[in-house]
């Protein structure tokens, strides 16, 4: 195992907690009711208390920040993931973010786990403390943008839905069950506001991280081919929606899209 | 003691019919007295609606069978001769219910199950005002009063437990509905009234109590637009600038009479883009409709005719239905538990009553023993006393462990009924003594010493008892 055995015992509750947290929201999803309680968001912050524990055990285990290799990282995004959908649904009672985000943070952090049993990875060479702390402000700040992307994606696939919905008029009672479309698009739009300015600075962070580890900007890795397509996928949304006041179906496809093509050229790398 | 429920609904009588035996709200006072005071009768209770008229009475204990059952002769004496209609006539359209039958469609009735519209919540109002009136008109006692309060109950459950009352069945509120789950609060949006119809203006007032404002009139005629604009506080607009108002407004509900599609695709198209792709929620409810069907293939306009909203309300009504199956089996269970508490009631009220009769027995034959004895010694009074309580209880001891065994295994109306004439029990019971009272009593006593001795908790009760 990737992580010391007190940090896998906190991280086996995290993941526990994670996959309840998940699965609660299927009896009321069944009957097609909103799910009205805070038993997902109760159980997804429970799952966030155990993550950070197991993360804070495996950096006292290791005597760093647990950020050196890409395992940790994406254990880290998942934690990020996961206390974005909880804050929205305190600030504006999402539930259907959290329904979304929370089985997804998961997937990540399940998938990580299971890749990194097969592929151990190489430690991240760190050298001074200097550049410690500077690759640690690039995690941060990349991993958060992505995070926020994570819900930029989750709210553009409730527009879709819920745009479908209205569209085809075949709802029935499944028309409550997902926010007003208004509120998914500026929830795209906050988001992606959020991420985007975020990964741009992870973007230009990382690459100085690599001018002064290995003497060039752009070693071309799977983080950065990831950061990379996504930055100008968003770009072009922003600019067009900003620009043309372009948005509806058509935006959230392109997000989804470029969500989807990001997620993927990461794990092409990776593997 | 029975229950007897006598009425007439939407289903059973025709409006012409059903209006003759409305009873108007200052009417159903002295109509309740008047009923309360009629042979057969203990207490009563009226529900009146346009739907529905219902007599729910309660007949008083252990009275002689009538030689003419409640329900007839409250239907041919009663309501025929009150609302001077022809009794067979009346007759054809009453139904009568008795006991669980009654309890069971109180509380459908309460919940909205016996409704016209399935699981609508105003007949529950209605029912609590009827129940109000018969309080006040004093004509209500202990058993419609808790029976009224477990149909309440009953349909609170009902509402919270299924979901039968959620959605909406009606076509303007649909539209209101549609319209929160495109743009979440509807504060400070704008609708666009094109034409006005009937049910144009119903919606135009649901959106404009959600806070949606301006709300905009345009007609062909503009006098009609002011007038309207006037009647629903807002404003006119002549009927040539209607398509570029569209990139202004959020809603568009169009009824107009015209005889071909006044918006047209390229109406639309350009409102989007004026709009900057903002959603657009368009309602045709007119017919001919008033907007290209192609409409609603633009990117954030939505399209909803009046059949897409009729299928909207139809979706909701078959959820409802859904709903009801749920709900009938509460109110199944809830009927059952009302019969289970009102017959234990029955049965601790008729131990209750049982040794308050015998107590009385006893001190009116030590009073006479005193009488006749002349002063005692307070040791002697003691002695009596004592010797009497002893007998009684020994007395009354078996008897009651039978009365309770009985009921246990032959059920408890039947157990009642016959402890009753063996104790030559009249029909009422003091009313002081609650059913929880009773039955505590008829515990205690069960619970004497082999000396016959009451157990000093009991002798206490008595002392309170007596004091009374």
């Amino acid at each position: 195992m990737p992580f010391s055995s007190a940090a896998g015992t906190l991280l086996s509750a995290a993941i526990l907690l994670y996959l309840l947290a998940s699965l609660a929201p299927f009896p009321s999803l069944m009957r097609r009711q909103r799910p009205g309680h805070i038993v997902t968001p109760a159980l997804a912050t429970a799952g966030l208390v155990a993550h950070m524990g197991a993360i804070i055990q495996q950096g006292i285990a290791i005597g760093r920040c647990p950020v050196t290799n890409r395992y940790e990282i994406l254990s880290l995004l998942s934690w990020f993931v996961v206390l974005l959908s909880v804050i929205v649904y305190v600030r504006g009672r999402l539930h259907v973010m959290s329904v979304i985000l929370t089985p997804l943070a998961l997937v990540v952090l399940i998938t990580s786990n299971l890749l990194e049993y097969i592929l151990p990875a190489r430690p991240l060479a760190l050298g001074a403390a200097e550049e410690g702390s500077l690759f640690l402000l690039h995690v941060t700040i990349a991993l958060v943008g992505v995070a926020a992307l994570f819900l930029t994606f989750a709210s553009s696939l409730t527009y879709l839905l819920q745009d479908r919905i209205l569209k085809s008029k075949q709802h029935g009672s499944w028309l409550r069950v997902l926010p007003p479309l208004d509120r998914c698009d500026r929830l795209v739009y906050q988001s992606l506001m959020l991420g985007f300015p975020l990964l741009t600075l992870g973007i230009v962070t990382g690459s100085l991280l690599s001018a002064s580890r290995n003497g060039h900007f752009w070693p071309w890795r799977a983080d950065e081919a990831f950061s990379v397509t996504a930055w100008a996928i968003f770009a072009v949304i922003i600019y067009a929606r900003l620009a043309r006041g372009w948005r509806g179906r058509k935006s959230a496809y392109l997000t989804i899209a470029g969500f989807v093509a990001g997620v993927l050229t990461m794990i092409g790398l990776y593997v | 003691m029975a229950l007897v429920l006598l009425g007439l609904n939407h289903r059973s009588a025709p409006v012409a019919m059903r209006e003759r035996l409305a009873i108007a709200p200052a009417e159903l006072a002295p109509l309740l007295r008047s009923l309360s005071r009629q042979p057969g009768v203990r207490e009563c209770y009226i529900l009146s609606t346009c739907n529905r008229v219902e007599i729910l009475a309660c007949t008083p204990d252990g009275a002689p069978a009538e030689s003419l059952p409640l329900e007839i002769f409250l239907a041919e004496r009663f309501l025929a001769e009150r609302f001077r209609v022809e009794p067979t006539e009346l007759r054809r359209h009453l139904y009568s219910l008795r006991e669980r039958d009654a309890v069971l469609h109180l509380f459908r009735v309460a919940s909205g199950l016996d409704s016209m519209i399935l699981g609508e919540t105003q007949v529950l109002g209605q029912a609590k005002d009827a129940y109000m009136a018969a309080r006040a008109a004093g004509t209500l006692g202990p058993v419609l009063e808790t029976l009224l309060q477990r149909a309440f109950a009953a349909a609170k459950r009902v509402r919270t437990e299924t979901g039968i009352s959620r959605s909406t069945l009606s076509v303007a509120n649909a539209a209101v509905e549609l319209a929160e789950q495109i743009f979440g609060e509807l504060t400070g949006r704008s609708v666009l009234l094109l034409g006005v119809g009937k049910m144009s203006q119903h919606a135009a007032r649901h959106l404009a109590s959600r806070g949606v404002s301006p709300v905009i009139v345009a007609t062909r005629t503009l006098g009609h637009a002011v007038a309207l604009a006037e009647k629903i506080g807002g404003v006119a607009l002549p009927f040539d600038s209607v398509h570029e108002t569209l990139a202004q407004v959020d809603i568009l509900i169009a009824s107009t009479a015209a005889p071909h599609a006044v918006i047209r695709r390229e109406h639309a198209e350009r409102a989007i883009r004026a709009r900057r792709n903002r959603p657009l929620f368009i309602i045709d409810i007119a017919v001919p409709r008033d907007v290209e069907p192609e409409v609603n293939e633009i990117d954030n306009v939505y399209l909803y005719n009046i059949d897409d909203l009729e299928a909207v309300v139809e979706a909701n009504r078959t959820g409802r239905q859904r709903e009801a199956r749920a709900a009938e089996a509460i109110l199944q269970k809830e009927c059952e538990a009302y019969f289970r508490r009102k017959s234990g009631a029955s049965l601790g009220q008729t131990i209750g009553a049982i040794l308050r009769r015998a107590e009385e027995m006893r001190s009116a034959e030590v009073q006479r023993l005193r009488r006749r004895l002349g002063p005692l010694t307070p040791g002697q009074e003691e002695q009596i006393e004592a010797l009497t309580k002893s007998l009684m209880n020994k007395l009354l001891h078996r008897p009651i462990q039978e009365i309770k065994r009985a009921a246990q295994e032959r059920g408890e109306p039947e157990a009642v009924e016959a402890a009753r004439r063996y104790f030559e029990l009249s029909g009422t019971f003091e009313p002081s003594a609650t059913a929880a009272e009773a039955e505590e009593n008829g515990e205690r006593l069960a619970g004497t010493d082999e000396n016959g001795e009451l157990p000093a908790p009991l002798q206490a009760d008595e002392e309170a008892e007596r004091r009374r």
